[in-house]
């Protein structure tokens, strides 16, 4: 039983692991992207502004169980399989990065145009304005994004079980509710509410030590 | 330096920029043009709305003029592209109103910004010169603190170390001292000041407030609805002030200086001769005039008395610039009297009331 939960653990952290990253490396650049060709952006373009932002929003509004299914051939090519760990990953990641994507362009707004435009008069090129000044300076905001989107995406892991995923979502459902089986149920839920409990604390403490 | 030595570093033709409205496009600029000489302080100065905004961020493009010409040296900024726009844009620094300083860069790594973005790669020299010039403005000893733990003052230090630090030969100073108390403005000023000496700097300023023009600017324009309506060197503009609102400007300097208990007892509409009454004059001087006796010189010639109610002199650049306010007894032949002796004095005269006896 121990060896369960303890593979039901590595499980669950690989599929968030996985899907922060997707986060981060795909994510912010598509925030930036919507950020930058936003209406008073410096590479505005309304048409690419528009479409990405319509593809973020039907994502964004599919229910995580349906996206799954949706999935499920773009899992098969990526991975060559929709089940397992790594299958679950794929949608878990492409959740993550509409998530982060959002997140992002609000963390960038709330950078003070002043600032871009100062950056500007000392003749920064848009990607150095993006990298020295409005990723360093929406740092905190991000953090608390990125906080908030791993706790979800521990939560859309459970879901993943679904799909043969595992983690410590699918270990609760086949034993606890399936066999009736309250103890790991218990068990599972207390671990899950320790995971959440560690990056909550350690986004906070983050963000504390971040901000100025 | 005579006249013929001085050299132009910013020459603006015609410029013109309008924004739409919903409807009517409303001009924010309409055909300026001005040529800058290097190492003076110039300011703009005009009512909001007036344009000076948009007028100073065309000097480094952060506004695109729609009609006209910028010309930084030989370079015409305003079609530049943007590669040169970038390299002239290291040698015209801004400072801001709210000072724009990143929250989360120390008070050096923000000095450091510009050197970074304009390539340089060796840490060590970067900071070195950034330290240069946290030293020119007096804050090399903050420089690990960040702006949050600063004063509106010191923050518009670093911001100055910053538009400097990439060797700026121009600063474009927009509303700078808007935000800071009467005594740390005047620290600001005296900054820019001792920049303009040591540095050979240009500075164009923009504001709404008199009093900053006249403690800093070698020259003066004066700008009202996207147009520039008087333009002079500063002691021309408060000694001879052409237009209304600059007249409007330079009074509103003035007549800060009429006491309370005058203003209080003054009546604008004249006495009828018979009730004996004082006609309160104010005496504007100019230039080398300030430094003749014409006081006295009245005094001596008239038999009248004349009552000194409240004074004030300034020095602008090198030329002195003050106002006298005078009671003199209102009767027309000594008014007459009065006005004669003075203007043919150059002073400048304007009633300001009456108070009845």
């Amino acid at each position: 039983m121990i060896n369960l939960f303890i593979q039901s653990i590595q499980e669950t952290l690989l599929m968030v692991f996985i899907s922060t990253l997707a986060g981060i490396f795909l994510g912010i650049p598509l925030s930036v992207l919507l950020y930058t060709t936003d209406r008073y952006g410096f590479f505005h373009n309304p048409f690419l502004n528009k479409t990405v932002g319509f593809i973020v929003n039907v994502i964004r509004s599919t229910p995580y169980i349906i996206l799954i299914i949706a999935l499920v051939p773009v899992t098969r090519f990526i991975v060559g399989s929709a089940i397992g760990t790594l299958a679950a990953s794929v949608s878990l990641s492409v959740a993550s990065i509409m998530l982060v994507c959002r997140m992002g362009e609000e963390a960038f707004r709330t950078v003070p145009t002043g600032l871009i435009e100062a950056a500007q008069s000392m003749g920064a090129t848009p990607l150095q304005i993006i990298s020295k000044v409005i990723i360093p300076e929406s740092l905190p905001n991000l953090i608390a994004g990125f906080t908030l989107i791993v706790i979800n995406l521990i939560g859309f892991s459970a879901m993943a079980g679904a799909v043969g995923g595992g983690g410590l979502g699918d270990l609760a459902i086949r034993y606890g509710y399936q066999h009736y089986n309250y103890e790991v149920l218990s068990y599972a839920i207390v671990i899950l509410i320790l995971l959440v409990q560690i990056i909550q604390t350690t986004g906070d403490y983050l963000i504390k030590k971040l901000r100025k | 330096m005579t006249p013929s030595e001085k050299k132009i570093i910013i020459r603006i033709k015609n410029l013109g920029k309008k924004f739409q409205l919903k409807d009517t496009p409303l001009f924010a600029i309409e055909n300026i043009s001005l040529d800058i000489e290097e190492n003076t302080i110039v300011g703009f100065i005009g009512r909001s709305g007036a344009g000076k905004s948009t007028l100073l961020r065309c000097v480094n493009r952060l506004e695109t003029p729609d009609t006209g010409e910028v010309w930084y040296h030989n370079l015409q900024i305003n079609t530049a592209s943007e590669k040169d726009l970038r390299k002239v844009r290291h040698e015209i620094g801004m400072i801001f109103q709210h000072f724009n300083l990143l929250a989360r860069r120390t008070v050096l790594e923000n000095v450091c910004l510009p050197l970074e973005i304009a390539g340089k790669k060796n840490k060590k020299g970067i900071r070195a010169k950034a330290m240069e010039c946290l030293q020119l403005v007096g804050l090399q000893d903050h420089i690990h603190a960040y702006p949050a733990e600063l004063s509106g003052g010191q923050k518009q230090r670093v911001a100055i170390a910053r538009a400097l630090a990439g060797e700026a030969k121009v600063l474009l100073c927009d509303e700078a001292t808007s935000a800071l108390d009467p005594e740390t403005t005047q620290e600001i000023l005296q900054l820019l000041l001792s920049l303009k000496q040591k540095l050979r700097l240009t500075v164009i300023l923009i504001t709404h407030e008199v009093a900053i023009v006249k403690e800093v600017c070698d020259f003066v324009y004066v700008l009202d609805k996207g147009k520039i309506i008087e333009a002079a060197p500063t002691e021309i503009i408060f000694s001879k002030p052409q237009h209304e609102i600059t007249r409007t400007f330079v009074d509103s300097l003035i007549s800060k200086n009429v006491p309370d208990f005058i203003r209080q007892n003054m009546q604008t509409v004249r006495p009828s001769p018979s009730t004996p009454s004082d006609v309160i004059i104010q005496l504007i001087f100019s230039g080398h005039i300030a430094e003749e006796p014409i006081i006295s010189q009245f005094l001596h010639q008239s038999s009248h008395n004349i009552n000194i109610l409240a004074g004030h002199l300034d020095h602008i650049g090198k030329s002195s610039f003050g106002a006298l306010i005078v009671s003199l007894p209102n009767t027309s032949a000594i008014l007459q009297e009065a006005q004669t002796f003075l203007e043919s004095k150059g002073v400048q005269i304007k009633i300001l009331g009456y108070i009845p006896k």
